[in-house]
């Protein structure tokens, strides 16, 4: 049996393998910057709003520090509450910078898989799947610590989702774990 | 025409690609020597033969003078220094500590990095990525076969070809990096012959790596 899918990688596709990776693979990196954003969003806003109270006693390198403390607080702890939205638009943007054409084209055969997009093409063996994550939309392939693809659910145009499913959890070993 | 080359690379060749790719300033590239000069082996040993002969001096001095050093206005720390022997052997491991260093290491990173930073993190993260197994040049494209995947690339798709006296430098797209092709590792196909081989496939010339030449140009 031979699966065939084509992915674009919009922003719902990069935005599911941004959540797979950083509930799961890279999860402890992901809460630690988190923690540090809020951390030093919260120190530096707390710091900012404090002196903004007594505002009309400071001198201009206090005002000055006021402001900046006001900035950078909001900033982290914005970045901090939105860290996981801001991966993904960073993510497509590279993409999208590096002139990738957003789009994969994925062959699932027995032997193997292959991803292709113009001009290039790579194989796998089901060995190299670290392991495999199912969202509402989309299959998540982890290849390994930094890099994995998106299979969407609805891309197949050979087979199906659920038989791929199956399909995957035989030849890799490793049945998909479902993330909300 | 086929062309098949191993990609075992050491790292002599990473420092090569930072001199000709990485590096921001140009200029003549620095000896990849793994002896320091004299002159900084003999500082070296001098600074460590100090420290030992101080350290012997302190221990001395805090055993002759004991509690008669102690000082007031210094804190528990300096104190504990002044009038125990624990500073001077505190110095003198250091002395020592830094003759073995110049003893068994001699390209010691303390005196002088043998590769600059930038190939000693490539080399360790080129280490740990697995094994990249060859490169094949032929008709359909350039496979790059590693110990994960096997990809290939359109020639129309490929960024460039660089070339000094030792090796060539394939830079993919953007996105795919690069990989150096040393010429004493060709197993298939003679490596003179790969810049007609890749002008005929891509229609581009095949680039020299000058000192001069910086990154992006």
């Amino acid at each position: 049996m031979t699966y065939e899918n084509t992915t674009r990688y919009d922003k719902n596709a990069v935005w599911a393998l941004t959540l797979v990776f950083s509930r799961t693979v890279q999860r402890k990196r992901f809460l630690l910057r988190r923690l540090f954003l809020l951390v030093v969003g919260g120190i530096a806003l707390t710091g900012g709003l404090v002196l903004l109270m007594v505002f009309s006693a400071l001198d201009t390198g206090s005002r000055v520090i006021c402001a900046a403390g006001l900035i950078v607080g909001v900033a982290a702890l914005g970045e901090g509450v939105f860290l996981r939205r801001i991966m993904a638009w960073s993510t497509r943007r590279s993409l999208w910078k590096q002139g990738d054409s957003m789009e994969r084209r994925f062959i699932f055969s027995a032997e193997g898989f292959q991803g292709s997009q113009p001009g290039m093409e790579t194989r796998f063996a089901y060995e190299t799947v670290k392991g495999v994550w199912e969202t509402e939309g989309y299959f998540v392939l982890q290849m390994d610590t930094g890099h994995g693809m998106v299979v969407d659910k609805t891309g197949f145009t050979q087979g199906t989702a659920d038989g791929f499913r199956q399909f995957l959890a035989e030849r890799t070993g490793k049945p998909a774990e479902w993330l909300d | 025409m086929e062309f098949e080359i191993c990609l075992d690379n050491t790292i002599e060749d990473l420092a090569a690609f930072w001199y000709g790719f990485v590096r921001k300033k140009a200029g003549k590239p620095l000896s990849l020597s793994d002896d320091p000069p004299k002159w900084a082996r003999r500082v070296g040993c001098f600074f460590c033969w100090f420290f030992v002969v101080m350290g012997a001096v302190s221990i001395a001095n805090s055993l002759i003078q004991g509690r008669r050093m102690y000082m007031e206005e210094a804190g528990i720390l300096w104190n504990l220094f002044l009038t125990t022997p624990l500073g001077g052997i505190l110095e003198m491991a250091f002395g020592i500590w830094g003759l073995w260093v110049l003893e068994q290491a001699p390209a010691s990173y303390l005196l002088r990095p043998p590769y600059p930073r930038w190939v000693r993190n490539a080399w360790k993260k080129y280490q740990a990525g697995g094994p990249l197994y060859r490169c094949h040049f032929g008709e359909d494209g350039v496979w790059v076969y590693d110990s994960k995947s096997d990809h290939r690339y359109d020639y129309e798709f490929i960024e460039a070809l660089w070339e000094d006296a030792d090796r060539f430098y394939l830079v993919l797209s953007n996105r795919g990096g690069s990989h150096i092709l040393n010429k004493a590792r060709f197993t298939t196909g003679d490596p003179a012959d790969l810049p007609a081989f890749w002008q005929a496939h891509t229609g581009k010339t095949v680039g020299e790596v000058t000192p001069d030449r910086r990154r992006g140009k």
